[in-house]
This record gives structure tokens, C-alpha cells and sequence, in this order.
């Protein structure tokens, strides 16, 4: 092996990486990709409702509530973000970018939960809400 | 009530490795996704510990050895290079999550900044394991990890099905891939070393003796009885209240989220605070077990009781353990993603821990009386008694872990010192007899055997019985490891792979007497063969050259 050779391999194989992570965002997603990312959404929808039901029932404590909800939102508008970026397969389009809004519609839920984690009505309201997106979400998961 | 005071160690290890963060989400998850169906994979891994446990603290408490003593002595330098390096990154991850879960658990009670969490855990952590006895720590996070069953409490208010419990105990064939991942996860995630090196080298600590054989066997039943009780019920609980629902539990949030769906706020604090000590004292198994597998390993001076001017190394090794894991939490990374990399680390790790444990607690030669017997040697149990004669002669490990000049000589008596008045028994950590150090040392914790400084270069001492001048005036014993032997003339009689010496007095060191040498020296040393071995008498040796030890003919 001439001096240098080694070296340039390295260089070449550690752009390639660096350009497949930087394309990663990109990939196109499938729909098993998306049947997960939407089953992931029914679980965050599932435990929002039940936190909100606390709430509602004024049986939790504020804090919890406030981070826990932080949490959710900001899981749902990653996951939002990821769907938005990746190119939809064929077919999937369309499913892809109703599962985007849900997930949009949940982050906002969830922002209603911590900025009034200790209203009862509110948190009514927001069980409410997420019941409805669960619903939307499992029949999307089913025409997937 | 003695009793139950005493069992705190085995409690908090249980209770820190059973439960940590990584197995308070894994546990939840198991059961969301798969009902009861993995209470086996829970209850092998509780077994395997249990095992495991009580023969690591057999061993301390017989031959007041710790693991990583045992490792070096019984896999030499290099494979026991290797078992450190996958425990310490085990440990350093564990440690990582543990704070990071410590700063979750931090934020959902004040809601501020995470990052500021993790210096406050990692400030906290420092701050009890300075302020607080070793005892004090272990029952203030042993017991105060009880709070945890509030999750046994749920499981039972959601009224199980308790046939279908039961039916969950029964082992089931993969019936998929991610089944088998999480009996895999579940079983490894039981058997984490770490929570073992903590509780081996705390029973050291507390100068354990075969009397203390009894409260290790309550400590393993108990504690990780305990544990897998807890373990149980976040199952149980995640089985009713999060598989209904559908939800895959991602977050410690959720976990407590089960408690408070069951018994409101109150229960929401009590799994908060439950998790909060069993995350803190996982910590803190974490952490010392760092500190105490790299000075065991390196011969440093070890132990929580000697504090900073006696074991100095120890504790800048705790310290740096923190300082590093803090590191890493910072990154950003998950710290139940860090668990997860800890498990795979762990295949690696524990063959390589749990192989030379388990041949020392069936070495007789070792453990006398205290020997596994053919059925323990899968059970874990004591064989029947069989008597040592005293003043036999006992072969001693060649690689041992610490330094050579600790046992070889006299012990340095200081008055009023009466830790420093054992008799020394064996090369590789023997502690002799102790009940008078513990009539002496009565009402004062004492830490592990006491360690004799390093010598300076230019003044080092020669091991009992080895010819003044020569050259077998070194540090260590494991140092002639390996070392191919050879006579004047130029015969080749093979490697170095142990020593045999004889305790001539009780009050005084053992005297080496050969050097063990040939093909059945390792498997002699592992303890599972009896190959062709050369014994070369000690007094023969000229000198050592690189790694090289010539000796005279041995028909000179």
C-alpha cells in the first residue's frame, strides 16, 4: 500500500457516513416505517388521555403533569417533523400526511395540558381531544 | 430487628440492580406489550442473581475476597483486563442513567432544568456518600426503595387475573423476535454485574466471616426476593393498566403514571420516591463498583471506610466515575438508551466475572468447609463440611491481585490499631482469624483488610522465603505470570502459572516455597485439572531477565 492510500480510504468511507447521516432525514419512508410511527402517536394519544383524565379528576400533581405533558409534546412534534421530512412511498401519501396533522394536533393537546396542568376543565376538554385523535389515529392505522 | 438492619446490604443491591432505570422502563415495557407472559424471564434472572450473589458473598465472607480479586488472581492480567474494562464501561453507563433517572425523577417533582438536575444528583450523590456511613447509606436507600410497592400494591387493587399469573410463570417458546429480545433483555438486565461487585466487596467492607454466611443467604433471599417482587408487580401493573390501553411505556413518567392511575397523588409520590431511591441507590452501586473493581484490580488501597488519606486512589476513582457519567448525561443522550448499551456490554462482562467466582467457590483449597459441592456448583448451595487440616500446606495463586509486598511480609502493627493485628492467611487475601479483631474492633467499622503501601523503588521488599538480592524482590506476585522458566544450562521447564507456599504459623506470613510450572498449571489454578506441573523450589531462582526466570538445574 502506497503512503497516503489508507488515509484517503478513511477520508472517502468517513464522507460517505457523514453523507448517508445527512441524507437520513431524507429517506424515503415506507408503510411499515408508518404504520410505527402512527402506532407510536396512538401510545402517546393513550397515556395523554389518561393523564389528562388525572388532571380531570384533579388526582395528580401539577408538576408531574407540566413535565410529563413537555415530554409528549415535544415526542409528537418529533415525530411530526421526522413524517414531514421523509419522502412518502407509493400509496402512503396521503396517510402520511394525515398521520403528520394528528401528530400536530396532539403536540398542541399536549401544550393545553402543561401550560394548565392543574385545570379541571381544561383537562377535561384535552381528554377529550386526545379520545377523538386516538380514534383518528387507530382507524389511519387500520387502512395502513 | 438486628437482623433486619443487617439485611439492608443485599436489599439496596437488589433493589439498585433490580430496579434501576433501565429495568423500572424494561420491566413496564415487558408488561404493556406482553401481559404476564414474561414473569418467567423475570424469575430465571432472579435465580441466576440469587446464585450468583450468595456464592460472591460466600466468598467474601470466607476468604474476604472480593470479585475483582478473585478475577485477576484466578484469569490472570490480560483476560482480567478484559473483564475490567466491559465492567467499568458497565458501571460508568449504569452510573450515567442512574443520574440521569435521579434528575427525571427531579424534574417531575420541581419542574426546572434537566442539565441543572444532573449536577444536582451528581452534587447529592457526592454529598451522601461523604456525609453518610456506609450502613446509613444502605438503609436509607434500601429501605427507602421499598416505597416501590406501591407498584405491587396496584398490581393487586387492579384485581389481576391470577390464573393468568400464574400461566405466566411457565417459560413459552419466542413467539416472536421482540419476545426473545426482551427475554434476552429481561434475564441480562437481572444478572448486571455491578450490583454484585458492590454488594461482594460492602460484605469486605463490613469484614464479613463465615459466621456472616447465614446473613448473606438472607441477604440474597431478601433482597433480591424483593427485588424480583418489585419487578413483578411493575409488570403486573403495566400488563392491567398500559396493555388495555395501548400504550408502549418510553419514560419513567409513565412508569410512575401507573401509580397514580391506582391510588392518585399519593401513590404518584410514593412511586416517585421509590424511584428516587432505587435510581439513587443503584447510583450508587454503580459508582462504587467502578471504584472498587479498578482499585481491587490495580492492588490500590480500597474501601469506603478508609476514607480519602487511607485510600486516596479509591476515592478519586469514585469521584472521577461521577465526574465522567455526568459527562455523558449531559450529551444528551437518553439515559434508557445508555442502559440498554450497559446490557451488551454485559454479555461481555459477565462470563468473564462470573467464571473465576464460581471456580473459587469450589476450590476447597480456597474455601474449606464453604465449597460448593457438585449439586451447588449449579444451585449455589454449601457442600457437606470437610476439615482442612491447619498448617497444610496450601497452594496460593501466583497472579494475585495485590500488591506482593501487602502479604508477603510481617504486618506493620500500629498500637491501637487492631485492624492492623491480623494474621495473615493467605497470599491471595486469606483474613485468618478474625474474631478477635472484631472483639477488638468492637463498636468501630473497620474497612477491608488492611493494605501495606507500595514500596518505594530502590526499597522494595522480598516475598517471605525468596533469597535477599534476587531477583525476586518485585511488587507483585502476578508479575511472574507467564514468565517462561529456565535453567542455567539452558533446559526450558515452561510458564509460570502459580505459586505453592505454607503457613508454617498462624502468626506468621505464608513462606513461598515453588514456583508452580508447566502445561497443568492454568488448569490447576482455574481449579478444573490436574496437568503435568513442575515444581521449582523458590530458593533455586538466580535471577529474572525480561520474561525470563532462570533458575539452577534441578538435579544441581
Amino acid at each position: 500500500m502506497k503512503p497516503g492510500r489508507g488515509h484517503t480510504s478513511w477520508a472517502a468511507a468517513t464522507v460517505l457516513v457523514a453523507a448517508s447521516l445527512a441524507l437520513g432525514g431524507c429517506s424515503e419512508m415506507s408503510r411499515g416505517e408508518l404504520e410505527r410511527r402512527v402506532a407510536a402517536l396512538e401510545s402517546m394519544a393513550a397515556e395523554g388521555e389518561l393523564l389528562a383524565g388525572e388532571v380531570a379528576r384533579d388526582r395528580t400533581k401539577a408538576t408531574f403533569v407540566r413535565v410529563r405533558a413537555r415530554e409528549l409534546a415535544e415526542d409528537a412534534d418529533h415525530e411530526a417533523e421526522k413524517m414531514a421530512d421523509a419522502t412518502p412511498s407509493d400509496g402512503v401519501a396521503e396517510a402520511r400526511d394525515e398521520a403528520v396533522a394528528q401528530a400536530e394536533a396532539l403536540a398542541e393537546a399536549f401544550g393545553t395540558l402543561q401550560v394548565f396542568p392543574g385545570d379541571e376543565r381544561r383537562g377535561a376538554e384535552v381528554r377529550r381531544a386526545l379520545e377523538r385523535h386516538a380514534d383518528l389515529l387507530a382507524k389511519l392505522a387500520e387502512r395502513l | 430487628m438486628r437482623i433486619f438492619l443487617q439485611i439492608a446490604l443485599g436489599i439496596v443491591a437488589a433493589i439498585g440492580g433490580f430496579v434501576d432505570i433501565g429495568d423500572l422502563v424494561f420491566n413496564t415495557q415487558a408488561g404493556a406489550l406482553f401481559g404476564y407472559d414474561l414473569l418467567w424471564a423475570v424469575a430465571v434472572g432472579v435465580i441466576g442473581i440469587m446464585v450468583y450473589a450468595e456464592m460472591c458473598g460466600r466468598v467474601a465472607a470466607v476468604t474476604g475476597r472480593p470479585v475483582f480479586d478473585v478475577i485477576r488472581e484466578r484469569l490472570g492480567f490480560g483476560a482480567g483486563l478484559v473483564a475490567l474494562i466491559a465492567s467499568q464501561a458497565i458501571n460508568l453507563l449504569t452510573l450515567a442513567a442512574e443520574l440521569g433517572g435521579v434528575a427525571f425523577v427531579l424534574t417531575y417533582l420541581f419542574d426546572g432544568p434537566f442539565s441543572l438536575f444532573v449536577l444536582v444528583a451528581a452534587g447529592g450523590l457526592v454529598l451522601v456518600i461523604r456525609a453518610l456511613p456506609f450502613g446509613a447509606i444502605e438503609r436509607v436507600f434500601g429501605y427507602g426503595g421499598l416505597l416501590l410497592f406501591v407498584f405491587v400494591a396496584a398490581a393487586i387493587h387492579q384485581g389481576p387475573d391470577w390464573g393468568a399469573v400464574a400461566s405466566g410463570f411457565v417459560p413459552q417458546a419466542p413467539s416472536s423476535l421482540l419476545y426473545a429480545y426482551f427475554v434476552v433483555g429481561l434475564v441480562a438486565a437481572a444478572l448486571m454485574p455491578y450490583e454484585v461487585y458492590f454488594y461482594s466487596s460492602g460484605g469486605v467492607e463490613e469484614r464479613w466471616t463465615p459466621k456472616d454466611i447465614k446473613v448473606n443467604r438472607l441477604n440474597v433471599a431478601f433482597g433480591y426476593g424483593i427485588g424480583a417482587l418489585l419487578a413483578f408487580g411493575l409488570m403486573m401493573t403495566a400488563a392491567q393498566l398500559l396493555a388495555p390501553a395501548g400504550i408502549d411505556p418510553n419514560s419513567l413518567g409513565t412508569v410512575a403514571l401507573q401509580a397514580e392511575l391506582s391510588f392518585g397523588q399519593t401513590g404518584l409520590l410514593l412511586a416517585l420516591g421509590g424511584i428516587l431511591f432505587a435510581v439513587g441507590g443503584a447510583a450508587i452501586d454503580a459508582c462504587f463498583s467502578g471504584a472498587y473493581n479498578l482499585s481491587q484490580f490495580l492492588g490500590w488501597e480500597w474501601g469506603r471506610y478508609r476514607g480519602v488519606r487511607q485510600a486516596p486512589r479509591f476515592t478519586i476513582a469514585w469521584l472521577t466515575f461521577i465526574a465522567l457519567a455526568v459527562a455523558v448525561v449531559l450529551t444528551g443522550i437518553d439515559p434508557i438508551e445508555i442502559t440498554e448499551y450497559a446490557v451488551i456490554f454485559s454479555v461481555v462482562a459477565l462470563p468473564l466475572t462470573y467464571l473465576p467466582v464460581l471456580l473459587i467457590a469450589r476450590d476447597r483449597e480456597f474455601m474449606g468447609d464453604h465449597a460448593n459441592g457438585p449439586i451447588a456448583n449449579v444451585m449455589g448451595r454449601r457442600s457437606a463440611p470437610r476439615r482442612r487440616a491447619a498448617g497444610r500446606r496450601r497452594r496460593i495463586s501466583a497472579p494475585a491481585a495485590g500488591p506482593l509486598a501487602r502479604t508477603a511480609g510481617p504486618p506493620r502493627r500500629r498500637a491501637g490499631d487492631p485492624r492492623r493485628q491480623r494474621r495473615p492467611c493467605s497470599l491471595g487475601g486469606g483474613r485468618g482469624d478474625r474474631s478477635e479483631d472484631r472483639a477488638e474492633a468492637a463498636g468501630r467499622r473497620a474497612g477491608p483488610r488492611p493494605r501495606r503501601r507500595r514500596p518505594r523503588p530502590g526499597r522494595r521488599e522480598a516475598p517471605a522465603g525468596a533469597p535477599r538480592g534476587t531477583a525476586m524482590s518485585r511488587d507483585r506476585l502476578s508479575d511472574l505470570q507467564r514468565k517462561r522458566v529456565v535453567t542455567e544450562s539452558g533446559q526450558r521447564l515452561g510458564h509460570v502459572f502459580d505459586v505453592a507456599a505454607r503457613l508454617e504459623r498462624p502468626d506468621r506470613p505464608p513462606q513461598l516455597r515453588a514456583l508452580l510450572v508447566g502445561r497443568g498449571g492454568l488448569a490447576r489454578r482455574l481449579g478444573i485439572g490436574r496437568g503435568r506441573v513442575t515444581e521449582v523450589p523458590i530458593d533455586r531462582i538466580t535471577r529474572v531477565e525480561g520474561g525470563t526466570v532462570v533458575v539452577r538445574d534441578l538435579s544441581a
